[in-house]
């Protein structure tokens, strides 16, 4: 019998109970696709996880102080020593990075990384958020001119750009002072002369330090990165991430440009190479970002920040991913050392990575076992289906062998009608499958790509899992058809 | 040439065993028209069955032209149930999801004849019938009579030496079953071996043989000439 005459065969008997072959292909198809997205998901996310751990984000080891720096003295940190009520906390310097890299031989990184939002001064002046800003800067010129008076340096003009290192962190503006001010101090005025209109209002930014772009791997692909002299000089300078670069400077001419976003100025100094690294705490990729430098290297160059708080958190990274715990241990140690009253936290961004894991697997075990119910009820249906069809047609199968068939002829008519019926459960499922793979992702984790190379191959392996299931219980029913006595199934009413 | 010889059937029933057939001998020469008679229980269906190769005998021997079948595989005896034998049902047992000619066309489909050939011969078989202008009709939209009739073109889709027909007539009105008679008649004086199964002693007068069965034994084997 050829596989045309099968099929024609099959499809016959399959609409003589339609609603029920419909139901059961259906089911297949449900559990077919969790299976598939569930192993997909699986397999992609151990993969990924496994390679995030040589990632450089998850090579991080970051310390934090606990408790609401606004409130608590002691948890000003780190942050550059503070005149005023602040004097007398023991606080963690800027100066303390290469201190800690000399102390702490597990860590090859030190650096800060803080990420804000970058709104472009004309979108900030359109919003109607101009005038606020302007008063809060020309407080802060203030305060800044009274610690310049202290220190004698120059606040208006610390270095030979001639612009001025501020910031504040985060906030309504994000913005911070600085930029193109012109004339006499408490008086500003915002110079967007030469400055090149972005297309966007905003976008997403790093004030970081040098070994930043070191620690995470980033090279320029054009122009340069920020060095030490720029941190310490407060230059407005900024680098942007690949995308981020086409998307402001659609016609290539970045570098060399000025900008104005947050009340400043910056000028493009380079351009970074193409990279696959995602800010963890939003998950958007570095190639999205600008960097600067941290203003508070500038504010220590001035003797005294103009900052009245702390900065959450030092970050520091280790070469290779096995040497993290040491690391954090020796920290640890140099930390309680040298700051024996201050509350720290040293944390190990890849157990963070663990927490989560463990949390996720705990999902997938109960993801996994309602798959496996799923595809189960699917194939008990069938094989329940099957069986009756089986009965059904005892007096078919008489016939049939009368007619010439044989027992083995049977028995493949019944499989390949399980098998018709799994292949379009398997079918349908499988095609549904990447849909729910992409609920998975959105409802279990971020940052688990679909698409990768093995994306189809795990896909199929869930689906051939399902579809043997499927076959494996269309087989005693098959079975049960062979076996019958002919001239029983004759005499069967 | 069929040759049975001590043909014993036994059922197990689990709680008592009933034997069907009692060591049958009978011989069935080609061209006869043989008419199976007996009571309820009697064993003829049991006979027929055992003849068309649809149930194995628990003891005695079957030769087929000579050839012994009890040593033969299923697939073996599957093809020669194909080759040879041709069944006409009570209740005609067509498949009801199938229309006339794609029921003809069955025991085609397994003998492998190719798709073309089989819907030729099969319309060809349902003309002989008198069905040319019901091919499409599906089981359910054909009389009792017209069914039979599709059931006797499927038996004879192979061109097989024996036909094999239990109670051809019983489902069926006096007038609609003299027509399927007269179709076993003309088949027979073609040259078909037809064998029939019958409680109606009325048609045990039809054919050149009646054989009369009481209790698992032939009791009667008389020939017309």
């Amino acid at each position: 019998m050829t596989i045309r005459d099968r099929l024609w065969m099959t499809f016959r008997h399959l609409q003589v109970s339609l609603i029920g072959s419909i139901l059961v292909i259906l089911a297949i198809a449900i559990g077919v696709a969790l299976a598939a997205a569930t192993t997909a998901f699986i397999i992609q996310y151990n993969q990924q996880s496994e390679e995030l751990l040589n990632h450089p984000i998850y090579r991080e080891v970051y310390v934090e102080a606990l408790g609401d720096p606004r409130t608590e003295t002691e948890l000003q940190l780190p942050v550059v020593e503070m005149e005023g009520n602040l004097k007398d906390a023991k606080l963690l310097s800027v100066t303390d990075l290469p201190l800690v890299l000399q102390s702490v031989p597990g860590l090859t990184h030190a650096y800060i990384a803080e990420g804000i939002k970058f709104r472009s001064t004309s979108y900030l002046m359109e919003s109607g958020l101009g005038e606020a800003a302007v008063k809060g800067i020309a407080a802060m010129r203030e305060t800044r001119a009274a610690a310049a008076a202290k220190s004698g340096v120059d606040p208006e003009n610390p270095k030979a750009t001639g612009e001025v290192m501020g910031g504040t962190k985060g906030g309504a503006l994000g913005g911070a002072p600085g930029g193109a001010m012109g004339g006499e101090t408490g008086a500003f005025v915002l110079d967007l002369k030469d400055v090149t209109e972005i297309p966007v209002d905003e976008f997403f930014g790093i004030f970081a330090t040098p070994d930043f772009f070191t620690a995470y791997t980033l090279n320029a692909a054009s122009g340069s990165l920020f060095t030490e002299e720029d941190l310490k000089a407060g230059n407005q300078v900024m680098i942007l991430g690949s995308n981020l670069a086409e998307t402001l400077f659609p016609d290539g001419n970045a570098i060399g440009s000025r900008i104005s976003v947050n009340w400043q100025t910056f000028t493009i100094l380079g351009i970074l190479e193409p990279s696959d690294i995602v800010a963890p705490q939003n998950g958007y990729a570095l190639n999205d970002f600008a960097f600067a430098p941290h203003f508070l290297f500038a504010g220590a160059a001035f003797g005294k920040n103009i900052r009245g708080q702390g900065l959450p958190t030092l970050r520091f990274a280790v070469e290779d991913s096995d040497d993290i715990q040491q690391a954090v241990i020796q920290l640890e140690e140099f930390l309680k050392q040298e700051y024996p009253n201050v509350n720290l936290r040293v944390t190990a961004a890849v157990d963070k990575l663990e927490t989560e894991r463990q949390k996720l697997s705990r999902i997938l075990i109960v993801l996994i076992f309602l798959t496996a119910a799923g595809l189960f009820i699917a194939a008990i249906n069938m094989f329940n289906l099957l069986l009756i069809r089986v009965i059904k047609q005892t007096k078919g199968i008489g016939v049939l062998r009368a007619l010439g068939f044989t027992r083995d002829n049977v028995l493949q008519h019944f499989l390949f009608e399980s098998f018709i019926m799994s292949l379009a459960g398997a079918v349908i499922g499988l095609a549904a499958s990447p849909f729910l793979f992409r609920f998975l992702q959105s409802a279990l984790v971020s940052g688990i790509e679909q698409g990768s190379s093995t994306f189809f191959l795990d896909l199929l392996l869930g689906a051939a899992i399902a579809f043997v299931f499927s076959i494996v219980f269309g087989l005693y029913p098959a079975y049960v058809a062979r076996q019958t006595e002919t001239s029983t199934a004759l005499r069967a009413e | 040439m069929i040759e049975l010889k001590g043909i014993t059937k036994i059922y197990d029933l689990g709680h008592m065993q009933i034997t069907a057939l009692k060591g049958i001998d009978l011989e069935i020469s080609r061209g006869e028209f043989i008419t199976i008679m007996g009571p309820s229980g009697s064993g003829k269906s049991t006979l027929l069955h055992i003849l068309g190769i649809l149930d194995e005998a628990d003891e005695g021997s079957y030769l087929l032209e000579k050839n012994d079948l009890t040593t033969l595989s299923d697939k073996e005896l599957s093809r020669i149930r194909n080759q040879n034998f041709g069944f006409i049902f009570q209740s005609f047992n067509l498949f009801n999801e199938f229309n006339a000619l794609e029921n003809v066309m069955f025991p085609l489909i397994q003998a492998g004849i190719p798709r073309a050939e089989r819907r030729e011969r099969a319309m060809s078989l349902l003309t002989t019938v008198g069905l040319d202008n019901r091919v499409g009709h599906y089981p359910n939209m054909l009389s009792g009579g017209e069914q039979q009739r599709v059931a006797i073109a499927r038996s004879l889709a192979m061109d097989p030496t024996f036909i094999l027909a239990d109670e051809p007539t019983g489902n069926l009105p006096s007038e609609q079953g003299a027509e399927i008679l007269a179709m076993l008649d003309d088949l027979n004086k073609k040259g078909v071996t037809v064998i029939m199964v019958t409680h109606d002693d009325k048609l045990g007068e039809r054919g050149t043989r009646a054989v009369r069965m009481i209790d698992g034994e032939i009791v009667k084997d008389f020939r017309r000439d």
